[in-house]
């Protein structure tokens, strides 16, 4: 089956809520662990797709999980942030290929992939702790929970992208 | 005219961009209590019946009523215990039993990993439930009610940056105030207890019973660790809980029957 076809991106989309709604958010690994795998979103949504729809849908998707985790509106803050970065962290990571319509970031190198959910994942974290926080004098709790959660998100989010992905033929 | 149409239109991205993130930080860290609170009573309402439709999945039919037997138990069994710990000189026992009221309900929503931390509750203002009741379980103290819809309600988790509950330690008159520094779910912080108090390690931590929230005596936690403050005055207590935040099972609301009166008595001493 063609697993491009856009009725897939909304199932998606809500599949990976309630993913992390009902599971993640509600996992604690080291009592303290809850990974934020939803940031895949960032890498399963089409690149060449209108970049104000794209940012629309950021702030809505954020929202629907701050409803469901009572995070206000932290969630969607980070992800308009996150929308509104993505093309400015794809230029720096794959370079001119990613001006190309054809171009899916699917079909870069491994590296280059890897790289790119890595960077998401750092920033995301660190933009949404640092909202939470929101004060200097907490800064190396800030740091802390970026790298400790990150690092659990970073896994999880390359083996959530596994099992999503198409086989390769 | 032409040109600000074409300012706008040049920049449409970038203004979006700053359109949602100006209402995000806006609901973020509005300050405003009316505000705050009428949107997450909103949101709780709306994934209240969500978080309800998946907590359901995993309760058996069996189960579910053997659960609710144990908890109503449990309800009738910590009334008795408050009316007996504390018998006062001139109530008959018969009308200390009605001080505090315990309501039974079950936690829909738990989280313990950000820094302000909500709980969503099952019952609402239909089940007598209002705001600034507090929340406990067999193990200890949970958090207070800070809004409280027509079904469900929002549970300020002690595991909060501006939760402030008042404790003392077990066996002595010391009082403090129960914070927490957002590092681990299972260690709380207790301040404002002067140095002259004799704690040691292995302490017990119980509700200091200075509010109408909660009724004295209900279990905290026990000292882990402590150390003067830099102003060298007081100490910061290190208390591991009783409770699993984790995990919290039944739940009870505790309603304080004259808490009408006494805040009509305070505010009457204020004027």
């Amino acid at each position: 089956m063609n697993r491009e076809l856009p009725i897939y991106l909304p199932i998606k989309v809500i599949l990976l809520i309630l993913i992390q709604a009902f599971i993640f958010s509600k996992m604690a690994l080291f009592g303290f662990i809850s990974p934020m795998i939803y940031i895949i979103l960032l890498y399963i949504y089409p690149t060449h797709k209108n970049r104000s729809l794209w940012i629309t849908w950021g702030f809505l998707f954020g929202l629907c999980l701050d409803i469901l985790l009572d995070t206000l509106a932290l969630h969607a803050t980070v992800l308009v942030f996150m929308a509104y970065l993505r093309p400015k962290v794809m230029r720096v990571i794959f370079g001119l290929n990613f001006e190309q319509k054809s171009f899916r970031i699917q079909q870069a190198p491994i590296a280059q992939r890897y790289a790119f959910i890595a960077t998401a994942v750092f920033l995301h974290h660190l933009i949404y702790f640092s909202l939470e926080a929101f004060s200097w004098s907490k800064w190396m709790l800030v740091l802390e929970k970026t790298f400790t959660t990150g690092l659990f998100s970073f896994i999880f989010s390359l083996l959530l992208i596994t099992l999503l992905s198409p086989k390769k033929k | 005219m032409q040109r600000i149409i074409d300012f706008f239109l040049g920049n449409k991205l970038r203004l979006l961009f700053w359109f949602y993130l100006l209402i995000g930080i806006g609901l973020t860290t509005s300050q405003n209590l009316y505000f705050k609170s009428s949107y997450l009573n909103t949101s709780g309402q709306i994934s209240g019946g969500i978080h309800l439709f998946f907590s359901g999945i995993g309760d058996y039919f069996s189960l579910a009523a053997e659960n609710k037997f144990l908890s109503e138990q449990n309800k009738v069994l910590l009334e008795r215990l408050t009316a007996l710990e504390k018998p006062g000189l001139n109530q008959n026992p018969a009308e200390l039993k009605k001080n505090f009221e315990y309501i039974n309900g079950r936690i829909l929503k738990n989280s313990f990993t950000g820094l302000d931390n909500y709980l969503t509750l099952s019952l609402g203002k239909k089940d007598s439930v209002f705001t600034d009741m507090g929340v406990v379980n067999e193990k200890g103290l949970l958090g207070i009610i800070e809004f409280s819809g027509n079904s469900f309600s929002t549970v300020q988790s002690i595991l909060h940056s501006k939760s402030k509950i008042n404790v003392k330690v077990k066996g002595t008159d010391y009082f403090g105030s129960l914070i927490w520094d957002g590092k681990k779910p299972n260690r709380v912080q207790l301040t404002d207890i002067p140095d002259l108090a004799p704690i040691k390690k292995g302490d017990t931590i119980i509700s200091g019973g200075m509010s109408s929230i909660f009724p004295e005596n209900i279990l905290v936690g026990t000292v882990e660790d402590f150390e003067l403050t830099a102003a060298k005055n007081y100490y910061l207590i290190q208390v591991r809980l009783f409770n699993d935040m984790q995990n919290i099972g039944p739940v009870y609301v505790i309603k304080n029957r004259f808490k009408k009166e006494i805040k009509a008595v305070e505010n009457n001493s204020d004027e």
